[in-house]
């Protein structure tokens, strides 16, 4: 974890040179762009309900309301950069299954496990997006979704994990965030 | 026998009645002319079935209405083309009247073998595309940047079509191993196709837009009446029984 905590917070020094240049993805950039949207909106609709579950303490709701509130802002602001293709809940309907919901293991296991899904997307991001202001941006999103996993193993009680994220890719992500979707005007 | 002679006070009433015909003919039959996008080539005259339909590319409708085609309606598969025509004051404001979804269809049998679209990065088949001008030519190519498979247009041969109704047809006759269409074109020839469904989260938001048409002689009131039964109940039933998607009630 932590060389990876190092990266994050190296692209965080230099996010000041991305403001400079606003992203501008080039041609396939926008995968990054367009999954990270999506997987913020299921992971944060996730948060959301997990902050008012009752299998969760008050606590637990209220580090989940934070992470929500984290998420909320990842998610605009990759919709920001996609104009018209923005993942909206009109776009998009997310369905997180109840019986997550009413068990605090299942609740928590899932929020990880978007984040792993989210880490190793924008590793994958960081190595492949050929626009430099746009790397800068997937690497700030990068630092965010490995703060919210620590955050996560933090309440689960894992063991402290040494071991860097894998690298994941736009085919796999994509297809474990699918399952989540649903097309409402269909 | 009685020979019939033709007096020219005769001829003046024949002519007139003629052309009183012709010009109350339009009206009573109150047929429009509907410039509409390919894919609505089946949902649109089950609507509406008295009218003319000119169905092909929406640029290339587009295209024909700026240069004073006698279109009195027009249904684009993406906004650009009606928003165009909007700016340039040939049209009213577009409404969004229905959505869609592009597949990967392959002719029934599937020759090309192909399970999934990640199938086509090994190359070495033949797929119907769109022209990038096309609507379904600009969706299909911004889906592939999502999924980062650009490359398949380049690593698989490609005959470019016109419009959806072409790469349906490739499909159908088994000219080619695939094509991207709509899911509502899959439909039409379902017993030729079989549907591949593409990954939802990197589906292009397909939005269709209709306008009446701004020209001298159109029949204006006629195409706002087209236009009102296309977003109410006779024209979301037609569409949703196409397989379109709608968007929400206003």
């Amino acid at each position: 974890m932590v060389p990876l905590v190092l990266v994050a917070l190296l692209t965080t020094a230099t996010s000041a040179r991305a403001e400079q240049y606003p992203p501008s993805p080039n041609g396939e950039d926008i995968a990054f762009l367009q999954l990270g949207a999506v997987g913020e909106l299921v992971t944060l609709e996730l948060f959301r309900a997990a902050s008012h579950s009752e299998a969760l303490g008050a606590s637990e709701q209220h580090t989940l309301g934070q992470l929500a509130d984290q998420t909320s802002t990842a998610w605009r602001g990759f919709n920001s950069l996609l104009g018209e293709g923005a993942i909206s809940r009109e776009v998009f309907a997310v369905h997180i299954p109840a019986s997550v919901l009413r068990s605090r293991d299942k609740t928590l296991a899932l929020a990880a496990r978007f984040e792993r899904l989210l880490t190793g997307l924008y590793l994958s991001g960081v190595q492949s997006t050929l626009d430099p202001p746009t790397r800068l941006l997937i690497g700030n999103h990068l630092l965010m979704s490995t703060q919210g996993l620590t955050v996560l193993r933090g309440m689960r009680g894992t063991k402290l994990n040494l071991k860097v994220p894998k690298q994941l890719s736009v085919e796999y992500v994509g297809e474990q965030f699918d399952n989540y979707l649903a097309i409402p005007s269909e | 026998m009685k020979k019939h002679h033709s007096s020219p006070r005769r001829l003046i009433a024949l002519v007139a009645l003629a052309v009183g015909l012709l010009m109350a003919a339009p009206a009573a039959a109150n047929a429009l002319t509907v410039y509409a996008a390919s894919s609505l080539r089946e949902a649109l005259p089950k609507m509406a079935p008295g009218n003319t339909y000119n169905f092909s590319g929406s640029n290339e409708l587009q295209l024909q209405i700026e240069h004073g085609a006698p279109a009195d309606v027009f249904a684009s598969a993406a906004p650009e083309e009606a928003q165009a025509l909007f700016r340039e004051g040939l049209c009213t404001r577009p409404v969004t009247f229905a959505t869609n979804t592009v597949v990967l269809l392959v002719p029934n049998g599937n020759p090309g073998d192909i399970k999934s679209v990640y199938n086509l990065r090994n190359g070495g088949r033949t797929l119907a595309v769109g022209t990038p001008g096309v609507p379904i030519g600009g969706y299909t190519r911004e889906l592939l940047a999502r999924l980062r498979l650009s490359s398949i247009l380049t690593t698989n041969t490609v005959t470019l079509e016109k419009n959806v109704g072409g790469i349906t047809a490739k499909v159908a006759l088994g000219a080619v191993d695939g094509g991207f269409a709509y899911v509502t074109d899959g439909r039409i020839v379902a017993e030729r196709v079989e549907v591949i469904r593409l990954p939802k989260w990197a589906q292009p938001p397909v939005r269709y837009q209709a306008c009446v048409v701004k020209r001298s002689g159109a029949d204006t009131a006629g195409a706002e009446r087209f236009l009102k039964q296309l977003v109410g109940k006779p024209g979301r039933a037609a569409l949703k029984a196409g397989g379109f998607g709608l968007p929400p009630t206003a």
